[in-house]
């Protein structure tokens, strides 16, 4: 922003100081509503009654300085540098807190003022060690900053500066406290924002000092932003610290990869040694805010990781290996390819692209694999086993579901989450929501484990493992009871001999809990239902969607467009995987496949069994990913040729014939579509590594060989393309009535051993995590949960580690006692690659035994 | 050590029942802590936190914020010298140097056979005697070098 006051000092590519940026309005009672004018400066200006001095004069474009102020967050008016001069008023006043009032003659730069201000300076100076040289925030501090425009050239203050032990924060942040001036922004956001206030400041007087609970490491998923908020050096970046100089950096926009929500980010690179720097957030009301998570700010040294290949590798001797001198790498896989289409026929090849590549990549890979090999077996999915190609997200979108929910949970008043452990998923989803509950929104929750929620969440529903569609057959007969509307025509079928104390029973949750969900849910006003994947996934999925959209439609949540109902995504570009249509039945646009295909699992079960030859698996550790473990290592040890193109050698690549380095998100240009549907652009910020290429470049080189006329596509070129054809002409409401859906009738046989759950956990432990350091520092150790009661019976002790074994294999790891995990099962969250949990599930399994360690 | 639960349930309930407000609710409850602990002990706080639902740290800065809360345990006698403006005019500078030389102790430190804990403290309202002291509540003013060896020597 532009200072009248003397010029900005600020560099041109210094960061916008996080207070300039301007949140929404202020909400006011209706009665505050009526107008006031004032004059600043000798302009004058009609505000809102309520409007604060410093927030009128933005309006006027009169800048006031400030550091305690942000615009979201509370005020404390601690720092007094936003002091101004108000006529007839015998002292100045905070200009961050005090609301304009009427007929107010209101002087920024009097010299009173200004005089204040260099007083202030000078205070809040008088401690500070000025090691600006060895201070990270040197060129975009704040300090720097107003003591050029308004502080003295020198201090008055003669005695020995205090000074404070340094604690170790964590992984993520660094903080001296000798350059804190207290301004307590990092104290409110990490309060008032991220929910859980993990600093505080410890002391008082001259000894007051930032700090957290017993000097303990920052645990939350936010932190981060504390670093953006602290007008000092006070915290700082510990992964970026003392890499660079922010001058030295190049900015560009760019995409989270992390997730489905698909934070704006801004990438930091530094051309000169092609390293990617820093990553910080750029603000977008409609998706992240002025917010990112730890996971996405910080999860980005991989991709400067000496690991990366930098050559395609050919398998000899059963190692991989760079190729031989003059070999063409690329020409050797087409004639492979060619020669096992023309003996098998082209049913014998198959492609699976990770979810979190570019739209473009994946319209191409499609696009590829059925117009150039003339093979329909293509699948995204590569991180749940769906026997079927229809899931439950695909058939929400032919009923018309709403699919929106970052836009739906920023304005609901209460929101319902069903099958999804949100806070480990789309972590700024988490955000948002809890600050909707900060203005009074109420949570509702049902998971099938102890997920985050459950301190938080107003009513929380534990069933058991995979009961998702009992609990909602429950669920909906009660809320249709509390509704008091007649029982609706179509499901009469559906509740025939319905009992539903037997099924509330059988899922596992009191009659009592459901009964005062469905109150909740029935009195609910601005509701927002949200099912989470381990919901529509599972084998009941599309009967889950079905009975989710009849209760959005007995809640009255659907319209003539659509049905209220919000299903969520995991993965950077799941959405965009499905409406390119890297699907084995549907083309993009969800339009019927030509050629039709088989689905990853099918695939794989084809390629175990010889029928199919070759693999092409890009963007995937596949073996590490696909919960039946054992199938997925059949298929690549039987097919006859494997392709796998990733940054790094895995457990997958050295099942591969030939391996293609490729690109990673900083370097590629391309969209990403994000779970509300939201197509964003994220630029390339450094070219691809030298040796690598991205997969767009990959998938033209193939389709040259192939003699297909490809040379034109550049990424905007795809865009183009894609953009006509992917848009699912979305169907009208097609539920024109309740959805009839199916209860199971037969009660579940109990079974040997433990169910063992899986689900995921923010910071847990992927191929691309262990090769970034912060992350993998501040990754929690992979341990099974275990009930009190089952830790008893099994005689455990929580000295050693316990062995679980499923017929599939063994990991041994450490154990927790955790109250809300319910008896009867094992709870392992999140993947960790290199302890390989997946062989647990291998072959469908999922009850497992548990022995101590050493017995 | 016992918990503020197992020790005064009732007290605690009363309490939070009381002053709804979870900030307000947390001083009488470090008061109560205090008594059923001898010294607010991080699992303490931690419990003060959870009653409450304010976070451990905010707990331990409200805590910290009043010199009275021992935050670490504390000898038999708790010297509190005041080094506010009064008492700074006319001579605690020294007077503190004196304290820390006597005892080889820093502030906030307790001398290791458990007898003295020392502590500098804010304005003790008794600027009219500066400099000033308070030894386990009880005022001492007018000090010198001479009147605090006296005072220290004449306590068993
Ligand atoms: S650490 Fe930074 S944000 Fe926190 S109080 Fe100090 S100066 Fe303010
Ligand atoms: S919430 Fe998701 S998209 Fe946003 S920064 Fe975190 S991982 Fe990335
Ligand atoms: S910005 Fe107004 S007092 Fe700090
Ligand atoms: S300044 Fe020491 S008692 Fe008031």
């Amino acid at each position: 922003m532009k200072d009248p006051h003397r010029g900005t000092v600020i560099h041109p590519r210094a960061r916008p100081f996080a207070g300039d940026a301007y949140a929404e309005e202020p909400k006011r009672p209706e009665s505050f509503r009526k107008p006031v004018t004032a004059t600043i400066d000798g302009q004058s200006v009609t505000v809102e009654a309520g409007t604060t001095i410093l927030q009128a004069a933005q309006i006027l474009g009169i800048y006031i300085p400030h550091y305690c102020y942000h615009p979201a967050l509370s005020i404390v008016a601690s720092c007094r540098l936003c002091l101004v001069e108000v006529e007839k008023s015998p002292k100045l006043v905070p200009s961050c807190s005090t609301p304009v009032g009427e007929g107010q003659v209101i002087f920024t730069r009097s010299d009173k003022a200004k005089r204040a201000r260099e007083q202030q300076m000078q205070l809040l100076l008088i401690n500070h060690p000025l090691d600006c040289p060895v201070c990270d925030q040197g060129g975009h501090c704040q300090l720097q900053r107003y003591s050029m425009d308004y502080g003295t050239d020198d201090s008055r203050y003669r005695f020995p500066k205090r000074t404070f032990p340094k604690p170790n924060l964590g992984p993520f942040i660094d903080l001296e406290r000798n350059r804190c001036i207290l301004c307590t922004r990092c104290v409110r956001f990490l309060e008032e924002i991220a929910g859980n206030a993990e600093l505080a400041v410890m002391k008082r007087g001259n000894d007051s000092l930032i700090g957290t609970f017993l000097e303990r490491p920052l645990h939350g998923e936010f932190s981060g932003n504390t670093i953006d908020l602290c007008p000092v050096g006070s915290l700082t970046d510990k992964v970026f610290r003392f890499r660079a100089r922010i001058w030295e950096l190049e900015a560009k926009p760019s995409v989270c990869p992390h997730c489905a929500v698909g934070c704006n980010i801004l990438l930091d690179s530094r051309r000169r040694t092609h390293e990617l720097l820093r990553i910080t957030p750029r603000t977008n009301p409609d998706v992240n805010g002025p917010w990112i998570c730890d996971k996405g700010r910080f999860g980005f040294d991989f991709v400067n990781s000496r690991l990366r290949v930098r050559s395609p590798l050919v398998k000899r001797d059963g190692e991989l290996k760079p190729p031989a001198d003059g070999m063409d790498v690329i020409e050797y896989i087409v004639a492979q390819w060619k020669a096992i289409r023309d003996r098998h026929g082209p049913g014998a090849l198959a492609g699976l692209i990770s979810p979190r590549k570019t739209n473009e990549s994946l319209y191409l890979f499609q696009r590829f694999f059925r117009k150039v090999i003339g093979s329909g077996n293509i699948d995204h999915r590569m991180d749940r086993v769906g026997l079927e190609d229809e899931d439950g997200y695909l058939y929400s979108i032919r009923i018309g579901a709403r699919n929106d929910p970052v836009g739906e949970v920023r304005k609901a008043e209460t929101i319902f989450i069903l099958g999804s452990d949100l806070p480990n998923e789309l972590p700024i989803l988490n955000l948002q929501i809890r600050q909707r509950l900060r203005h009074g929104a109420t949570l509702l929750v049902a998971h099938h484990q102890g997920g985050s929620y459950r301190d938080l969440a107003a009513r929380y529903c534990a069933y058991h493992p995979g009961a998702e569609m009992d609990f909602l057959a429950v669920l909906f007969f009660l809320l249709v009871q509390e509704k008091n509307v007649g029982f609706p025509g179509s499901l009469i079928e559906t509740y025939r001999d319905f009992n539903s104390a037997a099924v509330a029973n059988r899922c596992g949750v009191a009659m009592e809990a459901l009964q005062n969900l469905a109150r909740a849910l029935a009195n609910a006003s601005n509701a927002t239902l949200l099912l989470g994947e381990e919901a529509w996934a599972g084998a009941d999925g599309i009967q889950t969607v079905r009975a989710f959209a009849d209760m959005a439609r007995a809640m009255g949540l659907f319209n003539e467009n659509d049905v209220g109902i919000n299903l969520l995504l995991r993965h950077s570009n799941s959405r965009g995987a499905i409406e390119m249509g890297v699907l084995p039945h549907l083309g993009p646009g969800l339009s019927p496949a030509d050629p039709k295909g088989k689905n990853t699992h099918r695939i794989l079960q084809a390629a175990a069994h010889g029928e199919l030859k070759s693999l092409f698996i890009l963007g995937e550790d596949l073996i590490a990913r696909y919960p039946d473990r054992a199938l997925a290592e059949d298929a690549l040890k039987r097919a006859d040729f494997v392709v796998v193109a990733d940054t790094f050698v895995h457990d997958t690549a050295r099942a591969a014939h030939v391996f293609l380095p490729i690109a990673t998100f900083d370097e590629i240009q391309g969209s990403y579509t994000n779970v509300s549907g939201k197509i964003q652009q994220a630029e390339r910020v450094l070219v691809p590594l030298s040796g690598t290429a991205t997969p767009l470049q990959l998938l033209q080189a193939l389709a040259r060989r192939f003699g297909a006329e490809w040379d034109t596509l550049t990424p905007p070129a795809v865009f183009d393309i894609l953009r006509r054809e992917s848009h699912p002409a979305l169907p009208p409401n097609k539920m024109a009535d309740y959805l009839p859906f199916q209860i199971r009738t037969e009660n579940t046989e109990p079974v040997e051993g433990l169910c063992l759950q899986r689900g995921p956990l923010l910071f847990d432990r992927t191929g691309d995590v262990i090769r970034t350091p912060a992350l993998s520092a501040r990754s929690q150790p992979c341990t099974a949960r275990l009930s009190p009661e089952d830790v008893g019976t099994l005689g455990l002790s929580a000295e050693n580690s316990i062995v679980v074994e499923s017929p599939g294999g063994r990991v041994t790891i450490p154990f927790i006692m955790d109250k809300n995990t319910p008896s009867g099962s094992v709870v392992i969250l999140g993947e960790y690659d290199d302890l390989g949990i997946n062989r647990l599930t291998s072959r469908g399994n999922s009850r497992v035994r548990i022995i101590q360690e050493g017995e | 050590m016992p918990t503020i639960a197992e020790a005064a349930a009732e007290e605690a309930r009363a309490i939070l029942h009381r002053l709804p407000n979870r900030h307000s609710s947390s001083i009488p409850l470090l008061y109560l802590a205090w008594k059923t602990c001898a010294w607010l002990t991080p699992a303490a706080l931690e419990e003060i936190a959870a009653l409450t639902g304010l976070s451990p740290a905010t707990v331990e800065g409200i805590a910290g914020f009043y010199t009275m809360f021992p935050l670490h345990p504390r000898g038999k006698y708790h010297i509190e010298i005041c080094d506010n403006i009064s008492c700074y005019i006319n001579g605690a500078p020294d007077l503190k140097n004196h304290l820390r030389n006597k005892l080889g102790i820093e502030f906030g430190q307790t001398t290791s056979d458990g007898r003295f804990t020392l502590d500098h403290v804010e304005c003790l309202g008794n600027c009219c005697e500066a400099p000033c002291m308070q030894i386990n509540g009880k005022e001492y003013g007018r000090l010198t070098v001479q009147k605090i060896n006296e005072i220290l020597d004449s306590l068993d």
